[in-house]
């Protein structure tokens, strides 16, 4: 199923991360709705806002392989298929989520 | 008082190296690396390993990353010096090899203008890699090489790969001593997950109702050094257990709790195991496509719990009903002191009487075959595994891919961790000669005085083989001990059991029959004495042959129908297992 996505990425001052970033998207069937960046002068980081539409099950495991990268600081977004996320991704969602996920492991043992 | 010294930044590099304990380098020279070359001159810390092709170094610091743990180091020039890397930096990330590969570049001036022998590595690289950089001035890396070995060796590991133009090797500047480490951003990225007690709890319970549990593991065991917790894990709970290809030797192969491996040449009981268990506890594996075949079927009614590092594994192929995120051998840490008190133990043990005595009957219906009739793989490989076991030769085996890999992987028992090194992710051809050597290098850097030399084999079809065979005088110049043995069908084996199998015999360009090399004389010319095995009744005393001291090859002759079975075609169940080779009239 495709949907679209909102993200915020917190990420590192140089091009190298931001390609990396965009890099994850490319040839795996994503399409690029809106991007934009600015620089939060209070961090010395920069901030990538974009809006993307593609598979959501690829976009999660995507969005958890780039929560791994050494200069990505933080990942979040406006929609997000719940069922799919637990452990790993910086989001106020996860907490309730595991909870949500331990209740439901719990019935089917 | 601080002290400073002039130093140029080739100095600095090797200073840098140093600080990080590394005593090997694979590499290659070149007009970029030319500074790096001429400080190595008068280094005598560091041992550099000459290869005859890019390609080969890599595939050697894996090998010697996967037979040691240490991190394995490779230096190569700019431009198709850099390019030719691109496989083996691949195949680590695939596997999760812990390397730094370091480039030279261009100088400063010249990059972006199409310049001779410059290539965008960091570009090239960017997806292959878990963190590259470029470094623009000498003190750049006092910085970046201890954050490349960092980062290759935290979480789930994997290669980094650092760029270094020209005229910052030659740019000098007042060295001061190594900068303190200080918690950088990227440390933050450990994994530390906190309060997984309920979770923990939450296993133990599941392992107190399971009546046929089953544990599957994978590299990551032997990646976080969990072997001796996992066995005790296993020996509490006395719980069956498989392995994918990668954590192979992770437990003794030949424990009374081993099903063997499993996946689409795994044996039958293990894979009948993964599709009736009603428990399936899964550490440091990912569920890859060779293992699951059809995900919709793969182990439909059981209760998963996933132990892995990377969160990205997480639900990535297989929906597990618990996952543990963490570093394993921590996790196990965790658990074990509960499962020791747990009195109801006992239960599981009698719990699982029934299920022992199923596997049992499977592993008796559907063994792995040898046919002792005709000289072909399964006769050599299990000859040399009884061989070695016979002599308890401590041994490593870098094999290839294809159906060597595969034979390899059945009848052998690999019985510690770190002896099994394949190319499990990328599947790279090409492999095995190089790793094999990288891992005797390894190996011999370990040896205490009083120890015997490790055996390291290298197994491979003709097809892989000739794809790094250059690489076979590396050995011999630097007296690497490795044992070469080649199954040769003059076909590019798996290719043609899958264009026989699925695609009715028609062998599209996979017979390389008189097309080959004489490998026996191949290797003569490289200074390496070699056999060729083509009668049933030199079995035993052509390995006995290869085995003794020295770089050796063995061509052994095995007949181009040969498959490797069980098979489970791609993304198909259990139910479509093929056992043996059809009759004509069963086509």
């Amino acid at each position: 199923m495709n949907l679209n996505f909102e993200i915020k990425i917190i990420f590192g001052n140089d091009f190298d991360c931001l390609n990396k970033i965009l890099n994850i998207f490319c040839g795996k069937g994503f399409t690029l709705e809106s991007l934009t960046t600015q620089m939060q002068y209070k961090n010395n980081k920069n901030e990538l806002k974009m809006k993307v539409k593609g598979p959501q099950k690829l976009l999660i495991i995507l969005l958890k392989r780039m929560d791994t990268f050494p200069d990505v600081f933080n990942i979040s977004w406006n929609k997000a298929p719940a069922f799919i996320f637990n452990e790993g991704l910086q989001s106020p969602l996860t907490k309730k989520i595991n909870q949500r996920k331990g209740e439901r492991n719990e019935a089917l043992l | 008082m601080i002290i400073s010294k002039r130093m140029s930044g080739s100095q600095i590099f090797f200073e840098c190296l140093k600080n990080e304990k590394v005593k090997t380098i694979f590499g290659y020279p070149g007009g970029a690396v030319l500074p790096f070359y001429d400080t190595l001159y008068d280094i005598k810390e560091i041992e550099h390993i000459l290869v005859r092709h890019e390609q080969g170094a890599v595939h050697m610091a894996e090998g010697y990353t996967r037979a040691t743990g240490k991190t394995g180091v490779v230096l190569v020039t700019s431009g198709p010096g850099a390019t030719n890397t691109v496989t083996g930096i691949t195949d680590a990330f695939m596997d999760s090899v812990p390397i730094v590969i370091f480039t030279g570049q261009v100088p400063k001036p010249f990059l972006g203008l199409d310049s001779f022998q410059e290539a965008d590595v960091i570009g090239i690289t960017r997806p292959i890699t878990k963190w590259n950089k470029l470094v623009r001035s000498p003190q750049e890396l006092l910085e970046a090489i201890p954050k490349a070995f960092e980062i290759a060796n935290s979480g789930r590991p994997g290669p980094v790969l650092i760029d270094i133009p020209k005229d910052v090797a030659l740019e000098e500047f007042d060295f001061q001593g190594f900068p303190a480490r200080t918690p950088k951003a990227f440390e933050s990225k450990k994994i530390q997950i906190k309060n997984q007690s309920d979770i923990f709890e939450k296993v133990l319970k599941a392992l107190e109702k399971a009546k046929k549990p089953l544990l599957y593991f994978g590299g990551g065991v032997i990646q976080s050094q969990a072997c001796s917790e996992l066995k005790e894990f296993v020996e509490l709970t006395n719980i069956p257990f498989t392995s994918t290809l990668q954590g192979l030797g992770g437990l003794p192969g030949d424990h009374p709790n081993s099903l063997g491996m499993l996946g689409m040449h795994g044996t039958y009981s293990s894979n009948m195991a993964i599709d009736h268990c009603d428990l399936l506890i899964v550490l440091g594996a990912r569920f890859d496509d060779r293992v699951t075949g059809k995900t919709s079927l793969f182990s439909k009614n059981s209760y998963k719990i996933h132990f892995d590092i990377d969160p990205s594994n997480m639900d990535k192929t297989i929906h597990c009903d618990l996952n543990v995120i963490g570093d394993l051998k921590n996790n196990l840490l965790k658990i074990l002191p509960s499962l020791k008190k747990n009195k109801s133990l006992k239960n599981l043990n009698e719990n699982q009487n029934q299920w022992w005595s199923t596997l049992s009957d499977w592993k008796q219906e559907c063994p792995l075959k040898i046919n002792k009739k005709e000289l072909g793989a399964t006769l050599i490989l299990s000859e040399l595994n009884s061989i070695l076991k016979k002599n308890k030769t401590k041994f490593s085996i870098a094999t290839d891919v294809g159906q060597n890999q595969m034979w390899a992987s059945q009848y052998i028992q690999f019985q510690s961790p770190k002896t099994h090194i394949t190319s499990g992710g990328l599947g790279t051809m090409g492999f095995s000669v190089p790793a094999a050597i990288g891992a005797a290098f390894g190996k011999k850097e370990q040896l205490n005085k009083s120890e015997k030399e490790e055996i390291v084999i290298s197994i491979s079809g003709d097809g892989g083989f000739q794809m790094n065979m250059q690489e076979l005088i590396t050995a011999t110049t630097y007296k690497a001990p490795v044992k070469f043995i080649i199954l040769n069908n003059s076909y590019l084996g798996m290719i043609r059991q899958w264009q026989e199998l699925f695609h009715k015999e028609r062998f599209s360009f996979t017979s390389l029959e008189g097309a080959n090399p004489d490998f026996c004389l191949l290797a003569k010319s490289m200074g390496i004495p070699s056999k060729r095995l083509d009668d049933l009744k030199d079995v035993e005393n052509s390995i006995n042959w290869v085995l003794e001291p020295g770089t050796r090859l063995l061509e052994c002759i095995i007949p181009q129908e040969e498959m490797v079975f069980p098979i489970i075609p791609s993304n198909s169940s259990i139910k479509d297992m093929i056992t043996e080779r059809f009759s004509k009239e069963e086509k």
